[in-house]
């Protein structure tokens, strides 16, 4: 009889005792909602993202489809009831924004990463920070400068008018590792085909120029004018030509010699970090600020590359794909 | 059994005895050199053992719990948190065991206000560890910056993400050696960083002498040049 009373006492200790790490550990939870469109990129990201984070911190998922509404972000959103808001693309920087209107929320804090351009993006968004997916050239050129032979000092770069305010920042990020860009600048409304073909002439007419930097920008990089003005016009410019897709880097396109990418993993393990100095300021945002990528993955074009200006073999080692 | 049934089967023997016995060994070091080249390196050295060179934390630490390795090489401080594995050799250089911490930055920086330096460093612990790690070796708790790789400390100085990086002396020439900036050392008073560690679960007297055996390039690969008993 006494083993009967006895039992409901340890049950009942049992239960209560769970139900105490169980309140605890909600009230300890640290939610983070992830808005992210699919894809391996955004896996990486999100991968590099957790295990940094760790156990302690609870990430929920919401995939972003073409279907997705505002409405079905602001679901997930009251489901979640996160802490942070990250956002993966613009798209999803858009939905954080709308879904936090629509919940009156300006108080939650948003990470923005892999989209583009996403200073410019975050600039109407209050407290929230985020992290460039555009490589800065001082980062491309400091890996290209590490496996030339031969010194880099001006680098030739060819931009639209309307992104101006990003080749002057990355002309000052260069400045401080004594690499010049020198720009040129054409106009968004002349055609885009006549215009690269003007300034890539006076590009390779300049003896003084020790490599060429090619923004991604689509206005200047599809198949046609690839083919039409990109190539015919570097034919036999014997420098190397830095590109930030990999598909421009095979060798037998002849076109890139060395390709820099973000490495998605480690931007995750970066906005990880933006997360913590959130957790750190009590779940909101100190100073909004938008960081540049720190990490990178490197491919070098190897026949490209020993055809225009050689290569320190010894340092191949340092380059994550060599492609032969 | 007859001879001519028994011989495939001391073909399979043969071929399968050396992998039975093949000493597995984990390793993790943030370098320059990329984990396949550094894998390749040790491999061609260390034959009859196999290497698996991890470019990532938690892939190595997860690895280690979910597939034990027979050997793990990796910075002192992270081969702590394995009790089930003895170091049975410590990287040297110079002479000791450990380096010198060193701060490199684009200003000055003042070593007895580091608490409130934005301090970057290679995380070879998770976050919470290298917090303790990095105090134990400046004497306060800076504001962190962790990155995943021994390059990605320098785009922390050019983007002023942080006021200085926390590397061993060992690493200062190879991150100078690729910036043309005006980058400033500061030594760390006191403060040492543990090498390289090779810690075992049981007899590791085979790869203690392949280690042994590794040349100075090699070595260079593991931030040591020379190994302490």
């Amino acid at each position: 009889m006494d083993q009967v009373k006895r039992t409901p006492l340890w049950v009942g200790a049992i239960l209560v005792g769970l139900a105490a790490t169980s309140a605890f550990g909600q009230a300890n939870s640290k939610h983070v909602l992830v808005l992210r469109p699919n894809g391996v990129s955004f896996e990486e990201a999100e991968k590099g993202m957790n295990e940094t984070l760790g156990p302690n911190y609870q990430l929920s998922e919401f995939l972003i489809t073409k279907e997705t509404t505002v409405d079905d972000v602001v679901k997930a959103w009251k489901g979640a009831a996160p802490k942070v808001v990250v956002a993966m693309d613009n798209k999803a920087v858009g939905f954080f924004r709308e879904a936090r209107t629509q919940l009156g929320d300006s108080i939650t804090p948003g990470v923005a990463l892999m989209g583009v351009r996403i200073d410019a993006t975050l600039r109407s968004i209050a407290n929230s920070v985020g992290i460039n997916y555009e490589i800065p050239a001082v980062t491309t050129l400091i890996n290209l400068r590490s496996v030339l032979p031969t010194p880099i000092k001006k680098v030739a770069v060819i931009y639209r008018a309307s992104m101006e305010d990003l080749f002057i920042r990355n002309a000052e990020y260069c400045k401080q590792e004594n690499l010049e860009l020198v720009g040129w600048k054409v106009a968004d409304d002349v055609d885009p085909k006549e215009g690269l073909d003007k300034a890539l002439k006076a590009v390779t007419d300049r003896s003084d120029l020790d490599a060429l930097w090619v923004i991604n920008d689509n206005f200047f990089l599809n198949a046609k004018i690839i083919k039409e003005v990109w190539l015919p016009d570097l034919a036999g410019w014997k420098h190397p030509v830095i590109v930030g897709v990999e598909s421009l880097v095979v060798p037998k396109l002849k076109f890139g010699t060395f390709a820099v990418l973000p490495d998605n993993y480690a931007l995750g393990t970066q906005a990880a970090g933006l997360l913590q100095e959130i957790d750190d300021a009590g779940w909101k945002v100190d100073e909004s600020k938008v960081d540049q990528p720190l990490s990178v993955i490197k491919t070098l074009n190897l026949p490209g590359m020993k055809n225009c200006c050689g290569i320190q073999k010894d340092k191949l080692g340092e380059v994550d794909k060599v492609l032969e | 059994m007859n001879f001519r049934r028994a011989i495939p089967w001391l073909v399979v023997a043969m071929f399968a005895t050396p992998l039975a016995f093949a000493e597995k060994i984990y390793v993790f070091y943030p370098s320059m050199a990329k984990p396949n080249v550094v894998q390749a390196a040790l491999q061609a050295k260390m034959s009859g053992n196999e290497v698996t060179v991890f470019g990532r934390l938690a892939d190595f630490t997860s690895m280690v719990s979910q597939t034990p390795p027979d050997v793990i090489l990796a910075p002192k401080a992270l081969a702590d948190q394995f009790g089930a594995f003895k170091v049975f050799l410590k990287g040297g250089h110079k002479g000791s065991a450990s380096e010198d911490a060193v701060l490199i930055s684009t200003k000055p920086v003042k070593t007895d206000a580091m608490a409130s330096v934005n301090l970057g460093v290679v995380g070879v612990l998770d976050r919470a560890a290298m917090n303790g790690f990095v105090q134990g070796v400046v004497g306060a708790l800076p504001k962190l910056k962790i990155v995943t790789k021994l390059e990605d400390l320098l785009p922390l100085l050019t983007f002023g993400s942080a006021d200085a990086i926390l590397v061993g002396e060992s690493q200062v020439d190879e991150i100078k050696g690729r910036s043309q900036a005006a980058l400033q050392t500061t030594p760390v008073e006191g403060g040492k960083i543990g090498l390289v560690v090779a810690a075992g679960k049981g007899d590791a007297t085979k790869v203690e002498a392949a280690l042994k055996g590794l040349s100075a390039a090699e070595k260079k690969m593991l931030g040591v040049d020379s190994w302490i008993k």
